[in-house]
């Protein structure tokens, strides 16, 4: 293959394109300086609403359940109550941390360095950025299946009087084995949700760095 | 800066066009896609040194941004809305385009990313040394990256498959 027919059909796209869709200079200036019209703007503005929708509700769930507590001077009605508010929190925990990761990853540019080097820069802050994911899931995880199991104790009538034929006793042993269990399911659930796009990059960045192909 | 910004890219904007082309033909918000390689180039534009041509820096920005953009949707997926696969230049309304051109085309375009930023910057006549820069690779490799890439096209044409 000629590049000259190559180089031809090249030509051809950028003539066809450019036909009736010159950007003039006025809306280059609108583009550069509302700023808020491009793909990255509006899905900011999306995921900055979601961000703060969850963070509200991260910080709403917790302070109502302890001025309940504090107005009531006892524990909520139930244990489903607790495991409610539970599901509820991580739910919302899991919600703004990946509201946060999109926010970073709109954010992030690496337009200056070359392709090869934006795409190992990429490959790290995309590394970072799911260390930091699952951090924040083990810990807000662990720390609300504990908050979980301990009221759960204490409704039982406290570490004195375990007793394995209740419901709470129970629930409470189930949920320390998913204690265990959790690092290791949020792993799984990781690699399955986030290795299509790092083995593309890792596949394209030994791509570029094999000089023999 | 702004007026200076626009006026270069007003005069090279050409190269908005094609990377578009090349990379978002198939998305329905192509004009959002271009806006946005805009908006990236503005703000990439600080760090333009003049040591090269402003059009050789914009591939770079351009090529930059658009992967980036196909990997952040990638890592987001629930913001793409995708026309269609099978896209054609022919009914982009140039008659005179051969069939042959047309196999040629959408070769390129099922190309990997970062093939298609190669055969792009060999097409505009960029030096291996200006291709090796902009990708991140040795000049050698350059070479033999091409040379691949023009018979993964040819295969691709003849066989439909690289």
């Amino acid at each position: 293959m000629e590049k000259n027919e190559l180089k031809n059909i090249w030509n051809t796209l950028a003539e066809n394109n450019n036909i009736d869709k010159q950007i003039t200079k006025k809306s280059i200036n609108q583009i550069i300086t509302k700023k808020g019209s491009g793909l990255f703007s509006k899905m900011k503005k999306k995921v900055f609403i979601d961000y703060y929708i969850y963070l509200v509700g991260l910080i709403v769930v917790p302070v109502i359940t302890t001025m309940v507590h504090l107005n009531l001077m006892k524990p909520l009605p139930s244990i489903q109550a607790y495991l409610g508010i539970a599901f509820v929190e991580i739910y919302l925990v899991y919600m703004f941390v990946n509201a946060r990761r999109k926010l970073n990853f709109i954010n992030y540019s690496n337009n200056n360095l070359s392709l090869k080097e934006g795409l190992i820069s990429l490959q790290k802050k995309i590394k970072k950025s799911i260390r930091r994911e699952y951090k924040l899931g083990i810990l807000f995880g662990i720390g609300f299946i504990s908050f979980t199991i301990l009221q759960l104790i204490i409704t039982g009538g406290g570490f004195t009087n375990i007793d394995f034929s209740k419901f709470t006793t129970i629930t409470a042993v189930i949920l320390i084995a998913m204690l265990f269990i959790f690092p290791y399911a949020l792993k799984y659930e990781f690699k399955i949700r986030f290795s299509g796009i790092t083995d593309d990059i890792n596949q394209t960045i030994t791509e570029l760095n094999s000089e023999s192909e | 800066m702004e007026k200076e910004f626009t006026e270069l890219l007003y005069q090279n904007q050409g190269i908005v066009h094609k990377i578009c082309s090349l990379y978002f033909n198939n998305r329905a918000e192509k004009e959002d896609y271009k806006q946005e390689l805009i908006i990236q180039l503005w703000k990439a534009f600080p760090s333009f040194n003049k040591q090269s041509k402003f059009s050789t820096w914009m591939y770079r920005v351009c090529l930059n941004a658009a992967i980036d953009i196909i990997r952040k949707e990638k890592f987001q997926p629930k913001f793409i809305q995708y026309d269609n696969c099978n896209f054609s230049i022919i009914s982009e309304s140039n008659n005179e385009i051969s069939e042959k051109q047309e196999k040629l085309y959408q070769a390129i375009n099922k190309l990997s990313d970062i093939d298609k930023a190669i055969i792009t910057l060999y097409l505009e006549d960029f030096s291996y040394k200006e291709i090796a820069e902009i990708i991140g690779i040795s000049e050698s490799n350059t070479g033999v990256k091409i040379n691949r890439i023009k018979l993964s096209i040819l295969n691709l044409i003849e066989n439909g498959k690289k």
